[in-house]
């Protein structure tokens, strides 16, 4: 296992690194001056010229890129200029509310997704089996925005038992806080849901034509145990790459939701921090989303290892 | 006399198809298997055997359902018990062991999970005591140091291991009767002989009675008292093995036992196939279902199913289901002696090889030797067999050799000139005159290409002939082969196993090459149509002047094709030299064990043709 890591971990930290350079260039690229946006439209050339000083922006790129890095690092951002605050805080607090969304999120499609995908593969009845193929296919068509709408109508609204949007944090008060997440965690996990239903379905049913279900068969072992203690735990790794990969989409679908719920997250933060140019953030924001993917990647990684002997040998 | 342990009577198995009437694999097969009785059951492919084995524990796959007959297991009747009675004869009652050690194991749970799972469906409720069952059972099987290795995955096996914790998965219920689908067909000799061996001894010391399936009639004679052969979903004999083997009453297994290629036989023997194809199950049979290929039939073969008769012979009581022969009271004359065909000497050579090395590196440090210095030289119009197990290198030699693969080390003479690392164009002349033919007439050949279309594929590629000329020379060439020009249209799924293979035939000789790499040309064919494959290469051999290498782990077919024998072990040629020398007079020791392994049909014929 550790021997994986090690192999892993230098490919990781160079995605790292590239991304870091690529994020600097390209906002050092696109049009427009976060010191004049800063400064304001009215402001006079001097005044600029001290905004410029003062962000650090006349210093060569290598020393810009440097300093950047080297607060990451620290874990001294700098404050935030155009929204105000220290963009650490501002990117914890958002960090918080964003992984409290997608992992109630993760955990939804896992429930939901692997419900699905146990029934679909197992069923006898085609009648089953449709009505398993026809949610899937609902919980994939329809996008967030839509899905999300509807949820706050029927239990906001129509039913009044949830609320309609913002947060409260779980930490501080578990009991409100799971009523705030639910609507905006089951709006964001069901694509994901359906996906990983249908990779579930599909590699159960292989798992469960293989041979050696066939030799746990005529050894006299009940199917149920065959289910869950032999074809499951074949059909699992690849299944594990795909929730790596959906964690991913989750972080990515998390802006849209965040939107519709008024959550306060990341993504919130992301948005305004584009909307008004503040660069700063938004490059930080960036590298944040790029190692969070590369983190995912590697764990899904060890765990599909941890489920498939084959690997760790190979 | 006591009741049988298990008794299977009239026993129908139809696939259901979506179009037509179905499937009938299984037709009124009927047997009896006595407590510590080891009986094999063979045939070729699509006789039944597998479905019939499938059958017993209603596990049957896809559309299969038994239609009819029984299954009584000490008067029980299994076709009708409900699902959770017959989950308590699994295992327990019968235990099953599969063929393909590769994949019959799950590739997730260690072995001792899996022994695990099945003690505790069999009610072991203690885990000490389960995990202390399942080092026992693994040690009877003869896994060395189970202590150390029932923790272990099945990758980290060997094949023949494999297949000892598979045995070793169906002992554990402490079964009465131990079922095994072809133990031993992904095996080599050496490994295939102590599997048998394991089994045989299993069998003599817990007194559990044995179903062997199988094709093979050299495992059949090597292992079980009794046998039973089938054929088109029939049952054609049944016997003492003894008996059946050296005095077949049916011409089925007569003809089965003919073209059997036996050690004994010299090279350049031919070889006695039968010919045609086994029958359509989705067609209704009138009467017997060999009538089509047997040479012995009779109007009334055609029209009435010929029963099982019952006839008595010194052995025991014989079952034949055959018309003439429930009226013969003498067995069969033995099959005509095999001629020995004339063979013209060898030419000049054409191609060589000196000092091959190939070394391929596995991940991290790992390295693995596929081939350590090896030399040949071919002749036209000769035959090269080389023979080796599994990891003995013969398939990097023969891709070597087809510049597939290019050799670390050595040099390659084509008509006597250097082609180790040949140029674009030289390259281009060298694959037109060496090609290949594999093992596998399946995978081999791409499924949506008509037969016409694979055989032209390598005129185009080389540019013979021009394209209003090559419908004639693919048309010349599939009768080469012995096809119908007129089937040229059609895909290779409407052929046989055999027919496919001459279509592999047919595209390696358009480019009209010198010499025919063989990468184990018959092993994926049934004994019968072996014959007729290599027979044919043997006469284009004569006919075209080729000089073959014939690649194969079947010391006897290699014997019979070849006029030198090359015996590769570790990637090194252990021994070489004219075929007949090598299995009569074998010097390396290793070349010994080999031919100790073959097991042959009917090891008293064999006696027999010494002594002549
Ligand atoms: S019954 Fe007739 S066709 Fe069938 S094996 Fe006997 S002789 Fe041949």
């Amino acid at each position: 296992m550790r021997g994986l890591l090690l192999r892993k971990l230098p490919s990781a930290l160079l995605v790292l690194f590239a991304a870091s350079v690529l994020v600097f260039g390209v906002l050092r690229l696109v049009p427009g001056d976060p010191a004049a946006v800063l400064a304001g439209p009215d402001a006079g050339p001097e005044v600029l010229a001290a905004v410029r000083a003062r962000l650090g922006l006349d210093d060569p790129l290598p020393v810009q890129y440097l300093d950047w890095i080297g607060g990451l690092l620290t874990g001294d951002l700098g404050p935030s200029y155009v929204i105000g605050g220290e963009t650490a805080d501002l990117i914890t607090d958002g960090l918080g509310a964003t992984t409290e969304l997608t992992l109630g999120a993760l955990l939804f499609a896992v429930l939901i997704g692997g419900t699905l995908g146990i029934l679909g593969a197992t069923a006898r009845r085609p009648w089953t089996r449709g009505a398993v193929r026809s949610l899937t296919t609902a919980a994939l068509a329809v996008p967030p925005y839509v899905s999300g709408v509807l949820l706050v109508l029927l239990f906001a609204v129509l039913l009044g038992v949830l609320p309609p949007g913002g947060r409260v944090p779980l930490l501080t008060a578990p009991d409100l806080g799971v009523q705030y997440l639910l609507l905006p965690a089951l709006c964001l996990a069901l694509p994901s849901a359906a996906v990983l239903g249908r990779y579930l379905e599909d590699s159960l049913r292989r798992a469960l034509a293989e041979d050696h279900v066939r030799t746990a068969t005529a050894a006299g072992i009940a199917p149920r145990r065959i289910l869950w203690r032999h074809a499951l735990p074949h059909a699992l790794p690849p299944v594990v790459t795909l929730l790596g990969i959906q964690t991913g989409h989750l972080l990515g679908g998390a802006v849209l939701v965040e939107a519709i719920f008024a959550w306060p997250g990341l993504g919130q933060l992301a948005e305004q921090a584009l909307v008004r140019r503040d660069y700063p953030v938004v490059q930080d924001l960036l590298l944040l989303l790029v190692a969070v993917f590369v983190l995912v990647q590697l764990l899904s990684d060890l765990v599909h290892a941890r489920l498939d002997p084959r690997i760790r040998w190979e | 006399m006591t009741t049988p342990l298990l008794d299977v009577r009239d026993l129908d198995v139809t696939f259901t198809t979506p179009d037509g009437p179905g499937l009938r694999a299984v037709r009124g097969v009927s047997f009896t298997l006595r407590r510590g009785e080891t009986l094999a059951v063979v045939g070729e492919s699509g006789s039944g055997k597998s479905t019939t084995a499938l059958a017993l524990l209603r596990m049957l796959p896809g559309t299969g359902r038994i239609t009819g007959g029984s299954v009584r297991l000490d008067g029980t009747e299994l076709t009708t018990a409900p699902e959770d009675e017959l989950r308590a004869v699994r295992g327990t009652r019968i235990g099953m062991v599969f063929q393909d050690p590769m994949t019959a194991l799950n590739p997730v749970l260690t072995i001792g999970r899996q022994l695990d799972e099945v003690l505790r469906a069999h009610g072991g409720r203690d885990r000490a005591a389960r995990r202390a069952r399942a080092l026992e059972l693994l040690s009877l099987v003869g896994i060395p140091d189970p202590a150390r290795r029932v923790d272990d995955h099945p990758h980290r096996f060997s094949g023949g291991q494999r297949q000892r914790v598979l045995i070793a998965l169906a002992l554990a219920g402490e079964p009465d009767v131990l079922v095994a689908d072809e133990p031993t067909t992904a095996l080599d000799a050496t490994v295939q002989d102590q599997i048998l061996t394991l089994l045989g001894d299993l069998t003599r010391t817990t007194g559990t009675a044995l179903l062997l399936i199988t094709h093979n009639l050299g495992v059949v004679a090597r292992t079980c008292d009794r046998v039973l052969v089938m054929y088109g979903g029939t049952v054609v004999e049944d016997g003492p093995t003894a008996e059946v083997l050296a005095r077949p009453r049916h011409p089925y297994t007569a003809g089965l036992l003919a073209a059997v290629p036996r050690l004994s036989t010299p090279s350049g023997t031919r070889l006695t196939g039968i010919p045609g194809t086994p029958p359509d199950l989705s067609l209704p049979l009138a009467g017997c279902a060999f009538a089509a290929r047997c040479a012995l039939a009779e109007d009334r073969c055609r029209t009435a199913a010929p029963p099982l008769t019952a006839l008595a012979t010194a052995a025991g009581p014989v079952r034949a289901a055959c018309h003439p022969a429930a009226e013969r009271s003498v067995p069969l004359p033995p099959p005509p002696p095999p001629v020995r065909a004339e063979r013209p000497a060898p030419g000049p050579v054409v191609l060589a090889a000196e000092e091959l090395r190939k070394t391929y590196r596995g991940r991290g440090r790992h390295r693995h030797t596929a081939l350590d210095g090896v030399s040949l030289t071919l002749r036209a119009g000769e035959t090269l067999g080389i023979v080796g197990e599994s990891g003995s290198g013969k398939s990097t030699l023969a891709r070597i050799l087809a510049h597939a693969d290019p050799a670390d080390a050595g040099r390659i003479l084509l008509d006597g000139q250097d082609v180790t690392r040949p140029g674009r164009t030289a390259l281009h002349a060298v694959r037109r005159r060496v090609q290949m033919v594999f093992q596998d007439p399946y995978a081999s050949l791409d499924p949506r290409m008509t037969a016409g279309d694979i055989v032209a594929e390598p005129l185009r590629a080389f540019g013979i002939g021009t394209p209003a000329d090559r419908p004639a020379r693919v048309a010349a060439l599939l009768r080469t082969v012995g096809l119908d020009p007129a089937a040229a249209d059609r895909l290779p799924r409407a052929f046989s196993g055999g027919q496919r293979q001459r279509i592999g035939i047919a595209r390696a000789l358009a480019p009209e090459p010198a010499v025919l790499l063989c990468d184990e040309p018959v092993s994926a064919l049934d004994v019968s149509v072996q014959a007729q494959i290599t027979g044919l290469l043997t006469d284009l051999q004569r006919d075209l002047g080729l000089a073959l290498v014939f690649i194969a782990h079947d010391l006897a077919v290699v014997r019979q094709v070849s006029h030198r024998i090359a015996v590769l072990h570790d990637g090194r040629i252990v021994e070489e030299g004219d075929a007949d020398e090598i299995c009569e007079r074998p010097r390396a020791a290793y070349t010994r064990a080999l031919l100790a392994a073959v097991p042959e049909p009917v090891p008293a014929a064999r006696a027999e043709e010494f002594a002549a």
